[in-house]
């Protein structure tokens, strides 16, 4: 039972409630303990608050997560709590003695596995079991012995009601949930400074500068050494742990198509060919790590990555083939073990394994039941009991029964009240070359959903109360920086994947900001012809009308005279909706939206926070103009526009400052100048090449300008003299006007120089020439030539804008070609076949 | 006896290969029965990166990488090999019954032992698919010797299995081949395998090449020998003993081994990735040649 015994002010309703009842075994009841000041010291600080202030927390929390929530694996959300979960001292020195000791085991069997096999030769582990198991992979005997040591390992455990911890599983191979954790502190921090503070929790950052020590210690004699993360990609669940920690370590983030293997060493393929890559943290499991080597074909495998680890040209962690340790095989006697290897009993045991024979009574309802082959298979005794009996007939050497794990509860903030759900803490370890170091926090969840929240599961901040004494004296020890290397050489390595979605992402952005503008402008015109039906107006609304609708000035920009048509505003109406919102039409808003999200989503490592909530919003106006249906107002459309472009505007702002042009930022400047110079080329291809009555003609020119945002300077610039001639040097030909053509040209030219060469000096790279070329086109033109008519038709402007549009578009192919093109994927050879000629 | 061997195999690609990744299994073993006096890969397009390791099983693998353009890739090994025919000579003194062989694997107490009772568990190739060991005790009647009963397991597989090229592929289950009583080597092998392993001995899968006799009086042609696949069971006290359930016969003067392994996923004699490429021709040609 808690016992209030610190002089402690009245517990507040909202607690006392919570403890007045009987919740099975409880944290806060059973277990904490005598004399719980860990605990006081928060209630105290929390004694003051009403449950409404403990919701409002809760709000501020979920408001906080909506942003870059890391979901799981059936991405759903996590709810965060705002009460954290408190260890007492004493109970985290055994927890942490315990996983220390379970964790040099498991090393230590893992060396033996993968070397003599002692362990299997006197029966300690049934070789037979371990034999049959998909984890153990045998292409491990051939790699070097040192790729056998652990890194980074998280084990869960549970208390039993007898106070003991228990082990609920090991995760030896890409442990989950570090990002989380982070995550869960930093808001924590956030929301719950002050109680944060007092209770003296012991920080976890002198941790991850082990973690990052750990892995500089693989590569301390290197100059240039590079650490990659490696994730299967945006379809990968995590993905979003994947790419927060490699913003919050600042290791690149790859897929597998991004490396290959050379020469015996794995290479990044960057924008600046291929670079050596000196450690991969991979996140993906070792059974598809290789497609060449393993027997299981895997498009997410490195063919000759394993060779690459043989030869020592790489470090992998965690090492190849540790996932055999989480196997019955190996967990079913691990007691037995530790007497063995450490000559010391098991500190931390799992719940206690027993054969299918030993189990004599035919009450199955406290066991679980599992298979030593199957590790995916397990089975509830009770609710499972005939598929169980089914089974155990055949082979019962293949099975196993576990006692059932009785988990500990713990208060959850949920609608209103205190609830007791069922715990796990996952805890998470680091092998460095000497010690063993134990992250002084958890991710503490509980997967009990209640009846009105649903989501993945529920998370609490884990505290760890430091002596008080201790921690004010003990300062907090910036890493000493032993790296040798030179810093600026690391920053500029992207993968060329990376580069292209940055340059997609620029030309999505531009688009997307020249579509509204567009829309905006054909929806102002039309509903002012409804009002002012004149001549002038309603040949420029109906020229609008079908170059949006035949996609002439807007993408995919097609280049083709304009086929005029009857005009009809119920047509207006439809073709503006379309734009706006068909998922079905290339260039749509909605579309170029999505696009837009996707490709920030696969740089989304690069970005800054407030970047990601922009993204995160702009989802949601996906959503938004999903359910939008013909029956809109205008107006309606206009004011959805107005906070879509306030978006686009909002995200240009938040990467102005990330934006080092090492990382390969220039690319998304270039993406967006070649964009805009697309739009440019095709406005006045579609609109201003016909011979018009000049006052229709000015109409146009009118449009023309207010789309590219350059009415006011026109009419500044050239007041009485306006023509179609003017519109166009302001427009196309004006190398010192940042809304023209030429200018958009120079500015692609310059962003080239950031491109790593392969060529010689002093020869002109081809797209570099294609830029050249319309440049040059630029300067040498003149207004009024391309002003000049034709029986009705400006030929030099429409061939003028076809060449450029032609260079534009090699200069995109060679882009794509030279420094994108590492995206071919790999085929499987038809192995050859034994008796293939004959037999 | 001795053999010059030389393995051909040629993939032809309709497009371009940028890189291609290969390991291949051509080396032939040097065993009890045989001696591999030397080898030679020939490649072509040249390699940028060649390695040799030993894998699990203890079969030597040659890891190699071509980064330059190609359609064609062609890998000759070219081996002498000599077969000591001694092998089973003292296997007529082996009358080990199958029960006491069986009870043996099951506890290894040697590292030997402990390497060889992974050789009795079901394997990708070769589950134990219904039926299959009841198949299996009608050789092993009683306490007849281990060998006896896999000679006579594998004359029953010879006179009721029919020798159809055309019926099955790599991904043809074993239940279909036992269905229907149809396959290649590799088929016969597998299924074999799987007959001994579900009684609890010890079997492994051989991957070789076996010498092929022109019908009298015309010549050999040239590539017309064949790469081939048998099993072997493991005698304790003895070793490995060898059965070519497609020929009925134990392997003595025209078998040469080049790998064994759990099942055919572990011999592979040449596989690989390539980049590009489009679709793929593979044509394999074996010339076996008795030297002496």
């Amino acid at each position: 039972m808690y016992i209030n015994n610190n002089a402690m002010p009245e517990l507040p309703n909202w607690l006392s409630l919570y403890l007045d009842k009987r919740h099975g075994h409880d944290e806060l009841a059973d277990h904490s303990g005598l004399n719980p000041e860990h605990w006081d010291t928060l209630f105290n600080r929390l004694a003051s608050l009403t449950a409404e202030d403990v919701s409002s927390r809760a709000i501020e929390i979920t408001q906080l997560l909506q942003n870059g929530n890391i979901k799981s694996e059936n991405n759903q959300q996590w709810h965060f709590d705002p009460l954290p979960f408190m260890f007492s001292r004493a109970d985290w020195n055994t927890l942490e003695q315990g996983i220390k000791q379970r964790t040099l085991l498991l090393n230590k069997i893992q060396k033996d596995i993968y070397s003599e096999q002692k362990l299997l030769l006197s029966g300690q582990i049934s070789p037979q079991q371990l034999y049959q198991n998909n984890h153990y992979l045998r292409e491990g005997f051939s790699l070097p012995s040192d790729e056998l040591k652990l890194f980074f390992t998280a084990v869960d455990v549970y208390r039993a009601p007898s106070g003991e911890f228990k082990v609920l599983a090991d995760h030896c191979q890409c442990p989950l949930g570090l990002g989380l954790l982070l995550k869960n502190r930093i808001i924590a921090r956030r929301v719950m400074a002050e109680e944060f503070a007092e209770c003296n929790v012991q920080q976890i950052k002198e941790f991850l500068n082990f973690f990052q020590e750990g892995i500089n210690e693989f590569i301390h004699y290197m100059d240039d050494p590079r650490i990659v993360i490696l994730t299967q990609g945006i379809d990968d669940p995590n993905y979003n742990e994947h790419a927060f920690l490699s913003t919050y370590f600042g290791y690149t983030l790859v897929q597998s198509a991004d490396l290959t293997v050379r020469n015996g060493e794995v290479c990044l393929k960057s924008l600046q060919g291929l670079g050596k890559i000196n450690v991969i943290l991979r996140w993906i499991p070792d059974q598809s790590i290789d497609s060449l080597e393993q027997t299981q074909y895997s498009l997410h495998g490195i063919p000759g990555l394993l060779q690459a680890v043989r030869e020592g040209s790489v470090k992998v962690l965690n090492p190849f083939g540790s996932g055999v340790l989480s196997s019955p095989a190996i967990q079913c006697n691990l007691a037995q073990l530790s007497e063995q290897l450490l000559q010391q009993p098991l500190l931390l045991d799992c719940p206690k394994y027993h054969s299918i024979e030993d189990v004599k009574s035919s009450d199955w309802s406290q066991l679980v039941f599992g298979s030593y082959k199957d590790p995916k298979l397990t089975l509830d005794g009770h609710l499972d009991a005939d598929k169980i009996k089914q089974l155990i007939t055949k082979q019962p050497s293949d099975y196993y029964f576990q006692d059932k794990p009785a988990f500990s509860s713990a208060p959850f903030w949920d609608d209103g009240k205190l609830i007791a759900k069922p715990v796990v803490f996952r805890c998470y370890v680091l092998i460095t070359e000497n010690d063993i170091e134990v992250l002084p926090s958890a991710l503490c969840f509980s997967y009990q959903n209640s009846a009105n929240v649903k989501g993945a599961g529920w998370l609490k901040d884990t505290w760890i109360n430091t002596s008080k004494d201790i921690d004010l004296t003990e300062p907090s020890v910036p890493t000493p920086i032993k790296k040798r290397m030179d810093v600026s050489l690391l920053e500029g390595v992207i993968s060329s994947r990376t580069a292209e979605h940055l340059f997609w992402l620029g030309r999505y952005l531009e688009r997307c900001e020249n579509t509204i503008r567009i829309l905006r402008i054909f929806i102002d015109r039309y509903t002012e012809l409804a009002i002012y039906p004149d001549l002038i107006r309603r040949s420029t609304v109906a020229r609008l009308l079908a170059a949006i609708s035949a996609q002439h000035i807007v993408y995919p920009y097609v280049e083709q005279a304009i086929k005029l048509e009857e005009f009809d505003s119920a047509v207006s109406k439809q073709t503006a909706f379309a734009l706006l919102a068909d998922e079905l039409r290339a260039g749509s808003i909605i579309n170029t939206l999505h696009y837009l999200a996707n490709a920030s989503v696969q740089i989304q490592e690069l970005l800054s926070h407030d970047s990601r909530r922009i993204i995160d919003e702009i989802n949601e106006q996906v959503k938004v103009l999903k359910h939008i249906n013909i029956n809109i107002s205008s107006h309606a459309m206009q004011s959805i526009l107005d906070k879509v472009i306030g978006l686009i505007m909002a995200f240009n702002g938040s990467l102005v400052d990330c934006m080092p042009n090492s990382n390969g930022w220039f690319l998304l400047e270039m993406g967006r100048r070649v964009e805009r110079s697309l739009q440019i080329t095709s406005l006045t291809g579609a609109l201003l090449t016909q011979e018009l009555e000049q006052a229709e003609e000015l109409g146009l020119l009118e449009a023309v300008l207010s789309c590219q945002v350059s009415l006011v300077t026109h009419k500044r610039r050239y007041r009485m003299y306006q023509s179609i001639g003017t519109g166009l040097e302001l427009l196309l030909l004006d190398a010192e006007y940042p809304r023209s053509l030429l200018f958009q040209l120079e500015q692609i030219n310059q962003l080239c120089k950031h491109l790593p060469t392969k060529r010689r000096q002093g020869v002109i790279a081809a797209h570099e020439k294609a830029i050249l070329l319309s440049k040059t086109s630029c300067y040498v033109t003149e207004k009024d030539y391309l002003q000049r008519t034709d029986a009705g038709i400006r030929k030099q402007l429409i061939e003028f804008n076809h060449n450029i549009r032609l260079n534009l578009n090699t200069f995109c192919d060679v882009l794509l070609l030279q420094y994108f093109s590492h995206t071919q994927t790999a085929n499987k050879l038809n192995w050859t076949n034994i008796g293939q000629a004959q037999s | 006896m001795k053999y010059k061997i030389k393995h051909s195999t040629t993939y032809s690609y309709a497009d371009f290969v940028s890189l291609c990744q290969n390991q291949a299994r051509l080396t032939p073993k040097t065993n009890r029965a045989q001696v591999c006096h030397s080898s030679r890969i020939d490649i072509e397009p040249p390699v940028n990166y060649l390695q040799e390791f030993t894998d699990y099983f203890d079969n030597k693998v040659t890891a190699f990488e071509i980064a330059t353009q190609h359609k064609k890739l062609k890998v000759t090994m070219t081996s002498e090999v000599e077969l000591l025919l001694s092998a089973n000579i003292n296997l007529a003194d082996t009358d080990m019954p199958w029960q006491e062989a069986r009870d043996i694997v099951a506890k290894p107490n040697t590292y030997q032992l402990l390497k060889i009772s992974e050789f009795i568990l079901p394997s990708q190739y070769t589950p134990f698919v219904q039926g299959i060991k009841e198949y299996a005790l009608t050789s092993f009647l009683a306490d007849i010797s281990l060998i006896c009963g896999c000679k006579d397991l594998m004359a029953r597989i010879f006179h009721e299995f029919q020798y159809d090229p055309g019926f099955t592929t790599i991904s043809t289950p074993l239940s279909v081949v036992f269905a229907q009583k149809r396959g290649v080597c590799q088929d016969f092998a597998h299924f074999a395998i799987a007959c001994l392993r579900s009684m609890g001995l010890a079997a492994r899968y051989v991957s070789g090449y076996i010498e092929t006799m022109p019908p009298e009086g015309e010549e050999k042609l040239e590539g017309a020998d064949a790469t081939h696949a048998w099993f072997s069971v493991f005698v304790p006290r003895f070793g490995w003993v060898d059965f070519d359930p497609t020929n009925n016969v134990m392997p003595n003067d025209q078998h040469i081994t080049l790998a064994v392994g759990r099942d055919f996923s572990d011999v592979t004699p040449l596989k690989g990735v390539v980049f590009g490429g489009g679709t793929q021709l593979l044509d394999v040609a074996v010339d076996m040649i008795r030297l002496e």
